[in-house]
């Protein structure tokens, strides 16, 4: 079985907590969601983002939206991600409170995600075309289009150490929602992905319509 | 010692015969040299151990190229194949694997698994995919794009 995980890469102050995505099934109370938040974040004030304002906070959390990660959990940074923030240019960025940083200097550690893939079998493979999308769910949580763009919502992402701009995914402007990864060609039993990420609400209100769909191609 | 010969023997190992082919699913791809290269396990003993990249390394080497390709599978059924358009400008086969980040707890976790084969008609890409639990999906890439969707699986003629 090939094995797609989400995980908090090593700089974040979650380091290494994995994004449990409702495994087992029905535990909801588990570390299972990505949440973007203002300064507050999830349990704190102010925990909603300004509209048209970029997120200052990002986090681990359960199904209710509450602060989650390794134990002990509700204490503030068990499931804090890296806060990679659109700042105002499309090649700057602000990490963790720090702005301005030129997105082409960002090592990997202080992105929002570390995708890791382990294909199944004992062999090497390489990989291509890897994607995120950032794709819309409709009322009964399915996806009728992959390629369709989320509305309401600006989404920005790039992939650290290897992008220098930022690439829309969503919202007013986006003319695509995927960013593309670059091509692993060494043959290796895992293969490690990283992802930063950047949310703008366009109108107020909890958003968990939209979900992000990684595509990985290998052989 | 002929073609076909040359595509058996090392570094290729490519299997050219069905009675060889230890699949159960499997592609199969009709060379302009007149025989046929079946898919075979992936190999970790060889320097390439994956079977459809050491067919395009034996291609590039041996100036040949692919003329017709099926997704065909071992119980002879004629529903289960997937027949390629012959003298496409290019054949392409990938396995892939998605999953959904969502906070929506009705699909938080989905994934999929699945084998794609695909022609290339100049700079479009059309592939069919099969999913490891069942069912197909068909996917139009235009390969000019995004300076990375170029797929190193991808054996132009």
């Amino acid at each position: 079985m090939n094995t797609l995980t989400f995980i908090a890469p090593s700089g974040a102050p979650a380091s290494g907590t994995i994004i449990e995505q409702l495994d087992p099934p029905g535990n909801t109370s588990g570390a299972n969601h990505v949440g973007f938040f203002g300064a507050g974040g999830p349990q704190g004030v102010p925990f909603a983002i300004i509209v048209d304002k970029y997120q200052d906070s990002t986090y681990i959390t359960n199904t209710s939206g509450f602060n989650m990660g390794v134990a002990p959990f509700g204490v503030k940074a068990s499931g804090e991600l890296n806060n990679t923030k659109y700042d105002g240019a499309v090649n700057l960025a602000n990490i963790n409170g720090v702005g301005g940083i030129e997105l082409s200097g960002i090592p990997q550690l202080s992105g929002t995600l570390l995708i890791r893939f382990v294909p199944s079998g004992s062999t090497a493979v390489r990989t291509q075309n890897v994607l995120l999308r950032t794709v819309v769910l409709n009322a009964s949580s399915g996806i009728d289009d992959i390629t369709g763009v989320v509305v309401g919502l600006k989404v920005q992402g790039f992939e650290p150490a290897a992008d220098a701009l930022w690439t829309q995914t969503a919202g007013d402007g986006a003319l695509d929602n995927r960013i593309f990864f670059v091509d692993h060609n060494a043959p290796d039993l895992v293969h490690d992905f990283f992802v930063s990420l950047s949310v703008s609400p366009e109108a107020v209100g909890q958003r968990n319509d939209f979900g992000m769909f990684f595509i990985i191609e290998f052989l | 010692m002929n073609l076909k010969q040359q595509a058996e023997g090392a570094p290729y190992h490519l299997v050219t015969s069905m009675e060889e082919c230890s699949l159960g699913r499997f592609w199969v791809v009709q060379l302009d040299a007149d025989f046929e290269v079946y898919q075979s396990h992936d190999d970790p003993t060889l320097d390439e151990s994956n079977s459809w990249m050491r067919l395009k390394q034996f291609c590039d080497d041996n100036n040949c190229r692919p003329i017709n390709m099926a997704f065909a599978s071992k119980d002879l059924n004629p529903g289960t194949q997937i027949n390629l358009d012959p003298l496409a400008d290019g054949y392409f086969y990938t396995r892939r694997a998605r999953k959904l980040l969502t906070g929506d707890p009705r699909l938080s976790g989905y994934q999929d698994n699945a084998q794609g084969v695909g022609q290339l008609h100049r700079n479009t890409l059309k592939i069919i995919w099969e999913f490891d639990h069942g069912g197909m999906e068909f996917e139009t890439r235009h390969l000019d794009e995004h300076p990375k969707s170029q797929p190193v699986s991808l054996i132009r003629k």
